[in-house]
């Protein structure tokens, strides 16, 4: 469903160009959930960004092609790019709370997906966040950030996307909260014509959710591989000590 | 090996405003006991909001206990040093780290305290060395360190005073596996090199397990097991701690996540939110094999005459009818009948309580059931200021006024018993 030849992906500063990411070539099927795992500064949420051409191009420059439904998503214009981000691609990013504008109500978002009320509160139900009428009337300032996470990402799957990619889902909540979204998660690959892309450090929980992982190391991103296969491929454990330090930590 | 630490009975509350403007007590820390031998690593479990971190400033003398006390028997001199013998390294060490001092001034500063000239410039190598701070960060400020760097200096910091207990708050939240194994085996070294207490806080089980001899987990401020960390994370017998290994390695089904987090908020809790009546939560742990309502009075820890049962009924003229009595006495049906308009009640069988009230045994509250039903509550509950009833669900109790009880639930008084 979604096809990425990315060549090149480079960052100037200062006049100094960086190559971030080089020859990344992969394809999303449909239901399956992917994670691209990889330690900090791996540039993993420079990663996401650049498949649907998020990232600021005064300072990025990629090559390359997206391919999603025929058309390439680095050189669709900006009205078509708006339209994809809202119905088809969705993202949930780590700082969900800051990802909402403070000073509108939670009303404001909702009102913007085109389903029914009693869809709207199943799903606030099955986060275990308060029914409609009372969070409809928060700002996202007045929730937690566990909170704005699971509201993202409710959002997100009200959208019925094709795809729905999620920057360290489990990175500052509880992990009750993060095995709600894996349970979700997977439900939404299940029902229809639909991917989950992910990047994380949390390599117990890409075990856990992905139908197939890959690293991302020095630019470069590893073949996917399932997970059983993924955590003893040579290539991984020798190439990155991440994979290393997680299998030290579960002796 | 002597113990540095004993803990008996350390209890933590604050003071909460109600949006009514009440005030009602929160306890944080609950009749917390234990005891920790010198150069033990001990390792504290629990999610966000279990009192984790008040144990810590208690221990470290940031809080003072609300009851109970603790002692630490660190050697003599600490009564003359400026200094506590316990000390946290806390969470967020960029924001403590002073950004616009170099790495080397805090230090000295901290190493003077102890030492003379001559020796402190050895000391100071020997502590940087130990945290594996390489030597040319040492004149850099602050705000030049990265995460991981920023916390080697502020641990640094701490070791300078020599304390005797070091706690650890969440030292391996945010950090990928990589920095988490390092600090790991860091934490490890310090131990060993420089003979010291440790208490590590996380909710990071794994890293627990590799790093301690003893674990206790925590639960909406009381220990709820402790022991051996091997034994503890091999065979779990407390339910929470189970549902807390299970979450680490996200094997966790839905209803298991729906009812933890709910615990908090029933739907009972909602509706007297939403009505603005005030009351008093009291959480318990559920045991299966017990949950008679006076046994709910003892955990919850007030006396049985205000806790009340909820109890359901079928009369023969009028339906389901639901009576509270307190858990310290029976139902006396023939009074029931007689107040309801009956000639004959009869309590319904256990198994149709759900579909009759939506609530089940151990969890049943006379507010918001799935439909209204003529409710009576004893009279003697006008006895008191505040009476518990469930809070709809099994493990948790909502104290309220009689009164507005009476008046939310259009109850009527009654002698029942």
């Amino acid at each position: 469903m979604l096809t990425a030849n990315i060549t090149n992906l480079t960052v100037n500063r200062e006049n100094i160009q960086t190559i971030l990411l080089k020859e990344v070539h992969f394809e999303l099927d449909s239901n399956f959930i992917y994670s691209i795992v990889g330690k900090n500064g791996s540039g993993k949420t420079t990663f996401i960004k650049s498949l649907t051409g998020l990232l600021d191009k005064r300072f990025y420059n990629i090559d390359g092609k997206v391919i999603f439904e025929g058309r390439d998503l680095l050189s669709v214009d900006h009205e078509e790019s708006r339209l994809i981000h809202r119905d088809k691609i969705k993202y949930v990013f780590q700082d969900a709370r800051n990802s909402f504008d403070q000073l509108k109500k939670f009303k404001y978002y909702f009102g913007k997906v085109n389903v029914s009320a009693r869809e709207i509160d199943e799903t606030l139900a099955y986060f275990l966040l308060p029914k409609s009428s009372e969070l409809f009337s928060l700002h996202p300032y007045e929730v937690s950030g566990g909170m704005a996470q699971r509201i993202s990402l409710a959002l997100a799957l009200l959208a019925h996307p094709s795809i729905i990619i999620l920057d360290e889902p489990t990175s500052g909540v509880d992990s009750a909260i993060a095995n709600l979204f894996l349970l979700k998660l997977k439900d939404f690959v299940r029902g229809g014509s639909c991917s989950v892309m992910l990047v994380t450090q949390d390599l117990i929980f890409a075990n856990m959710i992905s139908d197939k992982i890959a690293l991302l190391t020095n630019g470069k991103l590893t073949q996917f591989l399932p997970p059983s296969e993924f955590f003893k491929s040579h290539e991984n454990i020798s190439d990155d000590n991440l994979i290393n330090s997680y299998l030290q930590l579960l002796v | 090996m002597k113990n540095i630490i004993e803990v008996n009975n350390l209890c933590y509350s604050v003071q909460v405003k109600n949006p009514t403007g009440s005030t009602s007590e929160k306890v944080i820390l609950d009749d917390i006991s234990f005891t920790l031998e010198k150069e033990k690593v001990l390792g504290v479990a629990g999610e966000s909001g279990s009192g984790k971190t008040t144990l810590a400033k208690v221990l470290a003398q940031i809080l003072q206990p609300t009851s109970g006390n603790f002692v630490v028997y660190a050697s003599d001199d600490w009564k003359s040093r400026r200094t506590k013998p316990v000390q946290i390294l806390f969470q967020n060490t960029g924001e403590i780290l002073n950004p616009l001092r170099d790495i080397n001034d805090i230090i000295d500063e901290a190493i003077k305290i102890r030492f003379d000239k001559q020796e402190y410039e050895s000391e100071k190598k020997k502590i940087l060395d130990s945290v594996n701070l390489v030597e040319n960060l040492w004149q850099r400020k602050g705000f030049e360190l990265s995460g991981g760097e920023q916390q080697r200096a502020a641990l640094a910091r701490i070791l300078s005073v020599q304390p005797e207990v070091l706690i650890l708050d969440e030292p391996f939240s945010a950090q990928d596996p990589i920095s988490q194994l390092n600090f790991l085996n860091l934490f490890k070294s310090i131990n060993k090199e420089y003979k010291i207490t440790m208490i590590c806080i996380s909710h990071n089980l794994k890293v627990l397990r590799a790093l301690c001899d003893d674990v206790m987990v925590m639960y909406k401020g009381k220990i709820v097991e402790k022991g051996e960390a091997k034994n503890i994370f091999e065979n779990p017998q407390h339910p929470y701690t189970i549902f807390l290994l299970r979450a680490e390695d996200y094997k966790l089904k839905y209803d298991d996540i729906r009812n933890e987090i709910e615990m908090n908020k029933t739907n009972v809790i909602r509706l007297l939110e939403a009505n603005k009546i005030p009351h008093d939560i009291k959480t318990y742990i559920v045991d299966e094999d017990d949950l008679s309502g006076t046994s709910v009075a003892q955990k919850i820890e007030v006396v049985e005459e205000i806790v009340f049962k909820t109890l359901v009924a079928e009369g023969d003229k009028t339906g389901i009818i639901v009576f509270c009595v307190p858990v310290n006495s029976e139902l006396n049906l023939k009074k029931a009948a007689s107040v309801s308009g009956n000639k004959k009640v009869e309590l319904i069988p256990a198994k149709n309580l759900l579909t009759i009230t939506g609530y089940i045994r151990g969890g049943c509250s006379p507010i918001g059931m799935k439909k209204k039903y003529p409710t009576f509550i004893d009279e003697t509950a006008q006895l008191f200021d505040i009476i518990y009833v469930s809070a709809g669900i099994r493990g948790m109790q909502v104290g309220m006024n009689p009164n507005d009880l009476l008046t939310f639930t259009s109850s009527i008084s009654a002698d029942l018993t």
